[in-house]
C-alpha cells in the first residue's frame, strides 16, 4: 500500500470511529461494519439496528453523508480531527460527508443500512 | 447513488457577491474620506512599509488608503477562491472577512503574493489541485510581515528576491504544519493557522537571532476615525442582519445555532443555512464593534481587523453564547494583572482570543472564563518569541494555552464522571 493509500485507510479509520459513535448514540446495540478494498478505493457497508425513538438522529446522520456541497479544502485541512470527540458532534458528521466520495443510506423502521465508497488520493 | 458535488449553488454564488459586496463597500468609502491621490499615495506607503505587529495601516497610508488596500486584498482573496472553484460556505467567509481585516494592519495586496505562490507551489508538489490548499494558503499569509524584515537585510533589487524567497518557502510550509498542528488543539483553537504560523515563526526567528539579527515590536495605533468608521461598522453589520432575515423564513430559529460548540469544524452555512450565518454574523459582529466603543480604545485598523474576523468566524464557529465568556475572561484578567482592559494588546486580545470560543461551547461558560483569562497572560507574553512577525498571534496563544488546558479540563472531567453521552 503506498503513501496516498495509507492515509485513505487512516482517514476511513476515522471516519469509521465517528460512523459507529454516531450509531450508538442513536441506541444501536448490534452493528456490522465491512471493508473491500477495490482498485481506486475502499468501500464501506455498514448494517445496525437502532433505537426506535432515534430514527430523527439516523436521517439527521444520513442528511450529512449526503451534502449539497463538497468542498475539498475542509477534507485537506482538518480531517484529522474526525473521531477525536466522544459527543458524535453534528460538525464532525458534516466532515465525515465531506471526505466521502459516495453515500446510499437505507433507513428502515429498526435498521439502517449504508454503502460508503472513499476513493483513493 | 453518488452524492451530488455541484460548484455551484444558490448559496455559494450568495456568499460569493456577498464578498464583493463588502469590498465595495471598503473601496467605497475609501474614496468618500480621501482624494484618488492621496490614496493612491498612501496606497504605495503601506505597500512599501514594513508591518509587524502592531502596524496600524490607517497610520501608514491615511484612512482611505488602508480601506482601499482591505478592499483590494479581499477583491482578490475572493476571485483567488472562484478561480480555483472551490464552494463557498462557512469557511470561505472566515477566510475572507480575516484577510480584509488583517489587511487593515499588516497584510497588503504585494507582501501575500509570495505565499501564495508557496501554497500553490505545495499543491504541485503533491500532485493535487490548489483548491485543497487555497484555505491554508490565505490563512497562512499571516507571516507576512517576515518578507519585509527579510528584504530590509539587503539593498536594491534583491530585495525583492530575498523577499520572494522567504515568503515562498513560509507559504510552502504552512500547509503540512498547519495540517499537523490541528491535532494538538483538537479543534478547540478556530485560528489554527495561527499556531501553525507561530511555531514555524518561531523556528525562523529563533535560526535568525542566532545569526546576530533583532526583531523589533512597535505600535502604531490611529485614532479620531470612530465615528465614521463606526457607523461604517454599524450599517455592514446591520445589513448582514437584514439579508439573513430576508433569506431565512425560519429567522426566528436563530438561537438554535447556539447548540453547537463551535470546535472545527462548525461550518454554519452548511450546518444552518446562509441566513442563519448572515444573522450570527451581524450580532457577532455588533459584539465586537460595542466591546471595542465600550472600552474606549478607539475604532483603527487593529480592531477593525478583530472585529472583521470575529464577523467571518461567525460563520464558522463563533456565537454570542460561546465568545462572551471568553471575552469576560479577559476582561476578568485586566481587573487583577497588571494591564489595563482599554490597553491597545489587551483589547486585541478580547477580539481575537474568541478563536477559543469552542472551549466555551464544549466544556461550559466557566471554563471558557478560564480560557479567556490565561489566554490574557500568554498573548501578551509569546509575540516575542515569533518576532512579532506572526500577526496571528493570538491564534498561536490561543493553540498554546489548549494544548495545555484542554487535556486538564478533559482529565477533571472524567475525574467527576461529567460525560456528555454514554457510549
Amino acid at each position: 500500500m503506498n503513501y496516498a493509500n495509507q492515509i485513505t485507510r487512516q482517514k476511513v479509520s476515522r471516519i469509521l470511529d465517528e460512523l459507529y459513535t454516531a450509531l450508538f448514540i442513536a441506541g444501536a446495540q448490534d452493528i456490522s461494519i465491512k471493508i473491500k478494498r477495490w482498485d481506486d478505493g475502499l468501500s464501506i457497508s455498514i448494517e445496525s439496528d437502532y433505537a426506535p425513538e432515534s430514527r430523527h438522529k439516523i436521517e439527521h446522520l444520513s442528511r450529512f453523508l449526503k451534502p449539497e456541497v463538497r468542498n475539498a479544502a475542509l477534507e485537506e485541512s482538518y480531517w484529522a480531527l474526525v473521531g477525536s470527540d466522544r459527543t458524535g458532534e453534528d460538525s464532525e458528521l458534516m466532515l465525515v460527508g465531506q471526505m466521502l466520495d459516495s453515500a446510499d443510506i437505507f433507513i428502515y423502521p429498526e435498521k439502517v443500512r449504508m454503502a460508503l465508497f472513499k476513493k483513493f488520493e | 447513488m453518488s452524492v451530488s458535488t455541484p460548484l455551484r449553488n444558490r448559496a455559494s454564488d450568495t456568499l460569493f457577491y456577498s464578498s464583493i459586496t463588502l469590498s465595495a463597500l471598503m473601496i467605497g468609502l475609501a474614496f468618500l474620506t480621501d482624494s484618488p491621490i492621496q490614496i493612491f499615495q498612501g496606497f504605495i506607503k503601506i505597500l512599501i512599509s514594513p508591518a509587524g505587529l502592531i502596524t496600524d495601516s490607517i497610520l501608514i497610508g491615511g484612512l482611505g488608503a488602508a480601506l482601499f488596500n482591505a478592499g483590494l486584498v479581499l477583491l482578490y482573496s475572493t476571485f483567488l477562491l472562484k478561480l480555483v472553484k472551490v464552494p463557498f460556505s462557512g469557511i470561505s467567509i472566515a477566510c475572507l472577512f480575516l484577510m480584509a481585516g488583517f489587511a487593515m494592519f499588516g497584510k497588503d495586496l504585494w507582501n501575500i503574493q509570495p505565499f501564495i505562490l508557496g501554497g500553490w507551489l505545495y499543491s504541485r508538489y503533491k500532485k493535487e489541485p490548489f483548491s485543497h490548499y487555497i484555505y491554508t494558503t490565505l490563512f497562512g499569509t499571516t507571516l507576512s510581515p517576515m518578507t519585509a524584515e527579510a528584504s530590509s537585510l539587503v539593498d536594491g533589487a534583491a530585495k525583492i528576491l530575498v523577499m520572494l524567497i522567504v515568503g515562498v518557502l513560509i507559504g510552502f510550509l504552512i500547509p503540512p504544519v498547519a495540517a499537523f498542528s490541528v491535532r494538538a488543539h483538537q479543534g478547540y483553537n478556530l485560528y489554527n493557522v495561527g499556531f501553525a504560523a507561530g511555531l514555524l515563526g518561531m523556528i525562523f526567528v529563533s535560526l535568525s537571532r542566532s545569526m546576530g539579527y533583532e526583531f523589533k515590536t512597535s505600535l502604531k495605533w490611529s485614532t479620531g476615525n470612530d465615528f465614521i468608521l463606526g457607523i461604517w461598522l454599524a450599517l455592514i453589520f446591520t445589513l448582514l442582519i437584514v439579508a439573513g432575515i430576508f433569506l431565512e423564513p425560519n429567522w426566528k430559529n436563530y438561537p438554535h445555532i447556539m447548540r453547537h460548540s463551535g470546535r472545527l469544524i462548525a461550518d454554519f452555512v452548511l450546518l444552518d443555512g446562509v441566513g442563519i450565518s448572515f444573522i450570527n454574523m451581524g450580532i457577532v459582529g455588533f459584539i465586537g464593534l460595542l466591546f471595542v466603543v465600550a472600552v474606549g480604545c478607539g475604532i483603527n485598523g487593529p480592531t477593525i481587523g478583530g472585529i472583521f474576523t470575529m464577523c467571518g468566524f461567525a460563520a464558522f464557529g463563533k456565537h454570542p453564547k460561546n465568545i462572551l465568556p471568553i471575552m469576560a475572561g479577559v476582561v476578568l484578567s485586566s481587573l487583577v494583572m497588571i494591564y489595563d482592559i482599554n490597553e491597545p494588546a489587551v483589547v486585541l486580545a478580547a477580539l481575537f482570543g474568541t478563536a477559543l470560543a469552542p472551549i466555551a461551547g464544549q466544556f461550559g461558560w466557566h471554563w471558557g472564563i478560564v480560557a479567556g483569562f490565561i489566554h490574557a497572560s500568554v498573548v501578551l507574553n509569546v509575540g516575542g518569541l515569533h518576532g512579532w512577525m506572526n500577526l496571528y498571534n493570538n491564534g498561536f496563544s490561543a493553540g498554546l494555552v489548549c494544548v495545555v488546558l484542554v487535556p486538564l479540563i478533559e482529565a477533571m472531567r472524567t475525574r467527576s464522571g461529567n460525560e456528555r453521552r454514554n457510549v
